[in-house]
């Protein structure tokens, strides 16, 4: 067992490892096709990563935008994405050559605070656990509906132990078998964002899509008029990626043994894993209901309710089912992904090295789960909301942190930042979320719109 | 020359923190525009600030100087 920067990755083998920079490294001279094959297979912290973005809220985001503006709001998600790149090869530059446990080094560079509280804490552990909440809602809400179209009741209160059993099962593998794990929970997110955008795809296909006004929303910036707008664009550029994004695809890197080698790969998955299924399945989410219920003199206003209101226009029982299995597969691996993440949270919130067989890893990894009261009770609102705030008033901390870990000398020696372009991509980042944080402020003492 | 240390941060830090008040200082004064009590020249001067500031912030260090 050879010791890596991350405990996970001990039982990996170093052949193993060698033999995929091998790979990697003769990668240069192939065909694309292959190359892109190859980095599929490799990649896996970008797909986990578009599992936990891709989740309730994100996906009733654009629901609502399809269904409240048409296709005019499509380009926000290249414009949010894009703008996250820069911060996700931020991370990928901790993982492969700083080689170090990012929220130990804020916590020597920054202080205990920024590192174990802003970003271990909040950012992981309470976003695990409140978020939770709205994923086990829609996915118990979608599992009784796939039931009732096959004709059987199947209700949320009874259920949720198969939700659980499901999402907790996946979780517990990461980790396990010397890197069979690992790839478990990525394969499976691989073939879930797959289902998810075939599913969606078969829908858009059977209700159709009017291309021209598609491409004009890609491409032609639109926001309503007055606060609504800068509202709608600061809130939806800055939400889809964030202090959970960027730690956990850091810690997944690291759970695969990622080192120097690994860094184009790296970049490569979270282009592949991350960027590309985000805006494949926001464009046709948001097309789908563009061309459904956009337009309509009722607006739905929960997930539950934009597909209670869908399904009877999709007419065919195979479009239905379709969209109800790849609705469902959004918060099933949303709770995977952030179970992992919240038991890296607690263990780098405690100072503690990661051991998936003790006890403490499983009951951090399961601590999420408490979500599986909203399948019979309401969701605790008061404390989403709260924990909604501070997340809103702290990532912008946590980009500062990053930020200035990446051009600090003393942390990354020569593979600091030299680039001004990826600085000024980091610092538009760094700036929207200042934006979510002030706005939240200026909304709170009623100054805002 | 960002690098280096005034008070008890970096010069870069203390940029980050000046960004955060110019932003504020853009959003306030567009809050008051939209709501038509006036705020332009605060709207504008948070704009070209956060703009400078951004643009200055960006420049990567050289290495010498933070040695």
């Amino acid at each position: 067992m050879t010791k890596r920067v991350y405990p996970i990755a001990n039982e990996i083998p170093e052949a193993v490892l060698d033999a995929e920079a091998e790979l990697l490294a003769a990668l240069h001279s192939k065909p694309l096709l292959i190359k892109l094959r190859t980095y599929l297979r490799l990649g896996g912290p970008g797909f986990i990563g578009a599992a936990l973005t891709l989740g309730a809220g994100t996906l009733t985001a654009a629901m609502l935008s399809g269904a409240q503006f048409g296709y005019k709001t499509l380009w926000i998600s290249w414009v949010a994405i894009g703008s996250g790149l820069f911060m996700m090869a931020a991370m990928a530059r901790f993982t492969t050559q700083g080689q170090f446990r990012i929220i130990e080094v804020q916590t020597e560079r920054h202080g205990f605070f920024v590192a174990r509280v802003l970003t271990a804490f909040v950012g992981l552990v309470c976003v695990a656990m409140a978020f939770n909440f709205g994923q086990v809602a829609l996915g118990t809400h979608l599992i009784e509906s796939v039931a009732s179209t096959a004709g059987f009741n199947f209700g949320q209160e009874w259920n949720w132990p198969l939700y659980g059993l499901i999402t907790a099962w996946i979780a517990l593998s990461y980790g396990r078998g010397g890197g069979k794990g690992v790839a478990l929970v990525e394969t499976f997110m691989k073939i879930s964002l797959l289902i998810m955008l075939v599913c969606f795809a078969a829908c858009l296909f059977v209700v159709g899509i009017d291309w021209s006004a598609a491409a004009k929303g890609f491409f032609i910036p639109w926001l309503p008029s007055g606060a609504a707008g800068i509202d709608l664009f600061i809130a939806s550029s800055a939400a889809a990626i964030g202090v959970m994004d960027w730690v956990f695809f850091h810690y997944a890197g690291l759970s695969k043994g990622w080192g120097p080698r690994h860094e184009g790969l790296a970049r490569v998955d979270i282009v592949t894993g991350l960027a590309l299924p985000f805006l494949l399945i926001n464009f046709v989410v948001v097309s789908v209901f563009a061309a459904t219920l956009f337009g309509g003199e009722t607006l739905p206003s929960s997930a539950p309710q934009l597909a209670a209101a869908l399904t009877p226009l999709l007419g065919e029982t195979g479009a239905n089912y379709a969209f109800l299995i790849g609705f469902l597969a959004v918060p099933i691996t949303t709770t995977v992904a952030m179970s992992i993440a919240c038991a890296v949270g607690v263990h780098e919130m405690m100072g503690w090295d990661p051991d998936v067989r003790s006890w403490r890893w499983k009951l951090s990894i399961l601590a999420p789960q408490i979500g599986l009261l909203a399948a019979f009770a309401p969701s605790p609102i008061f404390l989403i909301i709260i924990i909604a705030a501070a997340l809103s008033l702290t990532n912008n901390i946590v980009s500062w942190s990053l930020f200035l870990l990446l051009n600090d000398e003393k942390v990354l020696g020569e593979h600091r930042s030299k680039s001004y372009l990826w600085n000024l991509g980091i610092l538009v980042q760094v700036t929207l979320l200042n934006g979510v944080a002030i706005m939240w402020v200026l909304n709170r003492f009623g100054l805002w719109g | 020359m960002l690098e280096q240390k005034l008070g008890p941060l970096r010069i870069r830090a203390w940029g980050l923190l000046l960004n955060f008040i110019a932003n504020a200082a853009a959003l306030y004064g567009l809050s008051q525009v939209l709501s038509d009590n006036g705020g332009h020249a605060l709207m504008i001067g948070g704009i070209v600030l956060t703009v400078a500031i951004v643009a200055v912030l960006a420049i990567p260090s050289s290495g010498a100087s933070s040695r």
